[in-house]
């Protein structure tokens, strides 16, 4: 008899916990989007990238921006918050097996990057007209980058030992990543060697992916895309069910 | 049946430090089992290894017969923690922590909330169930954590030093309680740093130092084994010759007053000889505190 009404109630919790705080997990990033929205549309005004308006380049790349930051966020913040607050013995003591745990905290992570995306989509609904022209592939889509970041996001968070790492995380590895993931521009505008180390970047191929079933329009060949994102949750998923499992990083700081 | 049998646990910490050497230990079911020994003696480390957030170097733990290291998920189903690090909890209320909580434990969205109200009331909670539970003071969040321990009717409750630092009103609340719960069949196993806690609650002691066991011991016994006990004599009669009576058990004689010094269960026989001598004028008898015995034992 496995405990998934455990499991449950640890998704409940991670969820409640964005739910309060929701000014700074939800509607800040919304807003920040609504800011880039704005700004880019008046500098960039009128000009066409890959054959549509920047407008409509742009919105896919801030939808999978905002998927692939909340969904890292989520599990991050409460595991680094619990080593310190001392409440990570919880999900030691707590009846749940490593696989429960991982999948809570990725559940919670994906409701809420799907959630906050999908808010996003609204609101950029009120600036321009935006057709999804694969819907199928952009909720696979959808689901597999949230899943990834958020299993992602997990990982960090059991290894961190500090504060400071979640926010060097964010400053050094995630916006860079996702300047040359070609969320404001296309990839292709990058010159040389910029172009080959994008292509090892994995966030590159959900954008694209992304972009793919918003535009129809593509970088990387979307059967390509789509295997990435699915190879790359395929290998993170068992490797973060290792980590919770062993246990040995969830202590308190 | 014992509700927790330690079978030669070590451990050996990443740094090298040795925490447990083969230690073993049995509680039996519906005791309440103390766990006592100096700082750094491994307490918390063995605590750990039983509740299953420690892992362990060798050994075997059983609770309620199920090995920890196979079937470490129904063992955590019939344990309730609370850890000796103080918990906070940024962000939920007290209701919430203890809401989600139990439901770690499978208890459903109705009973848990008869259980919240009635183990808040029994801690003097009642008052903070929507406060935050990062805004109480340090023994309301103790009180708390006993209180997430006992949610979900565990039948062996591990309390690590839940009483340190809460005041003597407090703590008597907690003890009061958690002895209601091991009346109503929980065994409770726990270690503090207030002996005459352990010595008032727990029938049974371990005391262990240097990751040893050095005595497992019912507390009744363990003064017998033990203590020593003082009796002060003060005699009508000076100038008898005690020592023809008494052997050399007599630590202080001067003029008419005695003291003896005997192995805790031998004092009938001194009084009675005492007696014969007559003139009795006054006595005192000082029984062994477990305080004495822990310092006896743990120096020795
Ligand atoms: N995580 C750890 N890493 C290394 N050493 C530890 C760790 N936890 C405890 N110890 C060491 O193990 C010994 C026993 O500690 P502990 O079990 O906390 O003792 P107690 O609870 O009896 O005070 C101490 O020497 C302590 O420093
Ligand atoms: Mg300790």
């Amino acid at each position: 008899m496995a405990n998934w009404y455990g499991a449950y109630n640890l998704f409940r919790r991670e969820t409640t916990r964005f739910r309060k705080i929701i000014i700074d997990t939800t509607v800040s990033p919304i807003i920040s989007n609504v800011l880039y929205l704005i700004i880019f549309n008046v500098a960039v005004s009128g000009r066409q990238v890959q054959g549509v308006d920047y407008i409509k380049f742009l919105a896919p790349g801030l939808i999978t921006l905002t998927l692939i930051n909340s969904a890292f966020s989520n599990p991050s913040f409460a595991l680094v918050i619990a080593k310190f607050s001392g409440s990570i013995s919880d999900i030691l003591i707590a009846p749940l097996t490593g696989t429960q745990i991982v999948l809570a905290y990725v559940g919670a992570a994906m409701v809420r990057a799907l959630v906050t995306a999908f808010a996003t989509l609204l609101v950029i609904l009120l600036f321009t007209h935006l057709n999804v022209e694969h819907i199928g592939l952009a909720i696979l889509g959808a689901f597999l980058t949230s899943f990834f970041f958020g299993t992602l996001g997990a990982i960090f968070g059991y290894f961190a030992k500090q504060f400071d790492s979640m926010t060097m995380m964010t400053t050094f590895i995630m916006t860079p990543m996702s300047f040359l993931g070609g969320v404001f521009y296309p990839v292709s505008a990058l010159k040389g060697i910029w172009q080959t180390v994008s292509r090892f970047n994995p966030m590159l191929y959900f954008i694209d992916l992304m972009r793919y079933s918003f535009i129809d329009k593509e970088f990387i060949p979307h059967n390509i895309s789509l295997t990435v994102a699915i190879l790359a949750n395929v290998i993170i998923f068992p490797l973060a069910i290792y980590l919770f499992t062993k246990g040995k990083r969830l202590t308190v700081l | 049946m014992e509700a927790v049998e330690i079978d030669k646990i070590s451990k050996i910490y990443e740094d090298g430090t040795q925490a447990l050497n083969e230690v073993s230990l049995k509680v039996r079911e519906g005791k309440i089992y103390g766990l006592l020994g100096p700082n750094g003696a491994g307490k918390s480390t063995l605590i750990g290894i039983i509740s299953g957030t420690v892992s362990k170097t060798s050994g075997t733990a059983k609770i309620f017969g199920l090995d920890n290291s196979k079937d470490l998920q129904k063992a955590k189903l019939l344990l309730g923690v609370v850890p000796q690090e103080v918990v906070s909890e940024p962000v939920f209320t007290v209701f919430e922590v203890l809401d989600f909580f139990a439901g770690f434990y499978g208890v459903k969205k109705n009973d848990r909330k008869k259980k919240i109200d009635e183990v808040l009331e029994a801690l003097h909670l009642g008052s903070k169930r929507n406060t935050r539970a990062r805004f109480l003071s340090g023994g309301m969040k103790r009180r708390l954590m006993v209180a997430k321990a006992l949610i979900h009717e565990p039948k062996l409750i591990i309390l690590d030093e839940p009483t340190a630092g809460v005041d003597v009103e407090l703590r008597t609340i907690i003890w009061n309680y958690v002895k209601e719960i091991n009346k109503k069949g929980s065994t409770i196993i726990f270690t503090t740093h207030y002996l005459e806690e352990a010595e008032k609650l727990c029938s049974e002691i371990a005391i262990i130092n240097k990751g040893k066991v050095i005595v497992e011991e019912e507390t009744d016994k363990l003064k017998y084994l033990f203590g020593e006990t003082t009796i002060d004599a003060t005699l009508e009669n000076t100038g008898f010759e005690l020592e023809k009576i008494l052997d050399t058990d007599i630590i202080k004689f001067n003029d008419n007053e005695v003291k003896i010094i005997t192995k805790t269960g031998n004092e009938s026989y001194y009084l009675q000889k005492l007696a014969t001598l007559g003139g009795l004028k006054k006595i005192e008898i000082g029984q062994p505190s477990l305080e004495d015995i822990f310092v006896k034992l743990v120096k020795a």
